[in-house]
C-alpha cells in the first residue's frame, strides 16, 4: 500500500491525448508558480476541508496537484468541483481523474458562476483566470482562447469571478488566486469592494520572462 | 452528477424566474443512467452540508430515486447515524450518468453525459427574412 506521503498523480493523460494537446490550455510557468504557493501555504490550510471549487479547471493539472499535497499531508477534502467553460477540458478533468482512480469530484462544463445558487458552500476557490489583455473579440468563447482571453487590462473575467465570489464562500472560507502585473494587481486588491469583503495578503511573486504572477490569498471578512 | 449538485443549480435564463429546482429527467435509452457509488461517510461534512441544502428540494428529489428520507428533521436527528448515513446516502452516492436538467419555467434542458452537466446553453438564433 503506497502510504500517504508517496501518493503522485498519473498526468500522462494531458500531454498525451491528442484533443487535450490541441483544445486545451496545458500546464505552464504560471500554473507552476501557483503550485509552488499552493505547497508553501499546504499548512496553513485546515485538516477538514470539505468543499473545495477551481474555477477555470483546465487540464485539471492545478487542482490535481492540491490534491496530491493535501493528500501527502493527510489531509482531507470530502468534495471537489471543477468548473471550465471549455467542454474538452471538461472531458481531459473526467479521464485524469478516471486514471488516477479519484470519484469524489464533480465536473461542471459552465460559465463561472452562473446560475449555481449561492449558499455559502465552498471552504476553498482556486483560481487561475485568464488573464491576457485581448480585444473583445475573443471573449465571449467556449474553446481554448477562454483559458486566457482576459479582455480590458486582462481582467474581465477576474472581476467578474471576484464580485460574485463572496456569497459561494462559507464564514472562514479562502480563495488562492492568480493575476498577472498587465490586470495590475495592486489596483483589484485596493477595489472597495474586494478590501471590505476579504483580508488579501500577496503569497509569492515571480517574473519570468514575459509575466509576473502575482498569486494572492483573500480571506472572507465576516460582518 | 450527484444531488448534491442538483440541490444547488437554478435555471441560465436571464429572463427566468423561478428556474429552481431543475426537473431531472433519466436518458431511458442508455443502460446505465444511473450508478450508485460509494463515498467515505464524513459525519461532520454532512452536518455542514445539511445547513447549505434546500431540505426540501433534498426530499422530493431523492423519492425520485427511490430514496425515503424523514420529511423534517430537528437538531436531535443531526446526532443520529441513520440519519445522517440517509443522508450521504442521496447527496453523495446517487449519480446521474445520463439524462438533463429542465427548467420548470422556461424548459431549457441541460444535458447530463457520462456524469459531466453541461450548462451552458447555446443560443440558436433564427432570421426570419420577410419581403414586402
Amino acid at each position: 500500500m503506497i502510504s500517504s506521503s508517496e501518493f503522485k498523480i498519473n498526468f500522462d493523460f494531458i500531454y498525451n491525448d491528442e484533443e487535450v494537446k490541441k483544445n486545451v490550455y496545458l500546464p505552464s510557468s504560471d500554473t507552476f508558480t501557483f503550485i509552488d504557493a499552493l505547497e508553501n501555504e499546504i499548512d496553513n490550510i485546515p485538516s477538514d476541508v470539505n468543499m473545495v471549487l477551481e474555477m477555470g479547471t483546465g487540464s485539471g493539472y492545478l487542482i490535481l496537484s492540491l490534491y496530491e499535497l493535501l493528500k501527502r499531508k493527510n489531509k482531507n477534502v470530502d468534495i471537489f468541483y471543477c468548473v471550465d467553460i471549455n467542454k474538452s477540458a471538461c472531458n481531459c478533468v473526467k479521464n485524469v481523474l478516471r486514471k488516477n482512480n479519484i470519484l469524489n469530484v464533480e465536473i461542471i462544463n459552465n460559465d463561472l458562476f452562473n446560475n449555481i445558487r449561492k449558499c455559502e458552500q465552498f471552504d476553498l476557490i482556486v483560481f487561475n483566470p485568464p488573464y491576457v489583455p485581448t480585444e473583445q473579440d475573443e471573449m465571449n468563447t467556449t474553446n481554448i482562447v477562454a483559458s486566457y482571453a482576459g479582455g480590458k487590462y486582462g481582467r474581465e473575467i477576474i472581476f467578474k469571478f471576484l464580485l460574485n465570489v463572496y456569497a459561494y464562500l462559507n464564514k472562514s472560507g479562502v480563495i488562492y488566486i492568480l493575476l498577472e502585473k498587465n490586470n495590475k494587481p495592486h489596483e483589484i486588491m485596493n477595489h472597495t469592494h474586494i478590501t471590505e469583503k476579504f483580508l488579501c495578503s500577496l503569497l509569492k511573486k515571480k517574473k519570468t520572462l514575459n509575466e509576473t504572477i502575482f498569486i494572492y490569498k483573500l480571506k472572507k471578512k465576516v460582518s | 452528477m450527484r444531488l448534491l449538485t442538483h440541490n444547488f443549480l437554478k435555471c441560465n435564463e436571464e429572463n427566468c424566474t423561478g428556474g429552481y429546482p431543475l426537473q431531472i429527467k433519466l436518458d431511458d435509452t442508455s443502460s446505465e443512467n444511473v450508478k450508485i457509488l460509494e463515498q467515505d461517510f464524513n459525519k461532520e461534512f454532512v452536518k455542514n452540508v445539511l445547513s447549505k441544502v434546500d431540505y426540501d428540494v433534498l426530499y422530493n428529489t431523492a423519492k425520485q430515486f427511490g430514496i425515503s428520507l424523514l420529511f423534517s428533521y430537528t437538531s436531535q436527528h443531526l446526532e443520529d447515524e441513520g440519519f445522517l448515513n440517509s443522508i450521504h446516502h442521496a447527496l453523495f452516492k446517487i449519480h446521474i450518468m445520463e439524462g438533463s436538467l429542465i427548467c420548470p419555467q422556461c424548459h431549457v434542458s441541460f444535458p447530463i453525459k457520462d456524469g459531466t452537466l453541461i450548462y451552458i446553453y447555446i443560443y440558436i438564433y433564427i432570421y426570419i427574412y420577410i419581403y414586402f
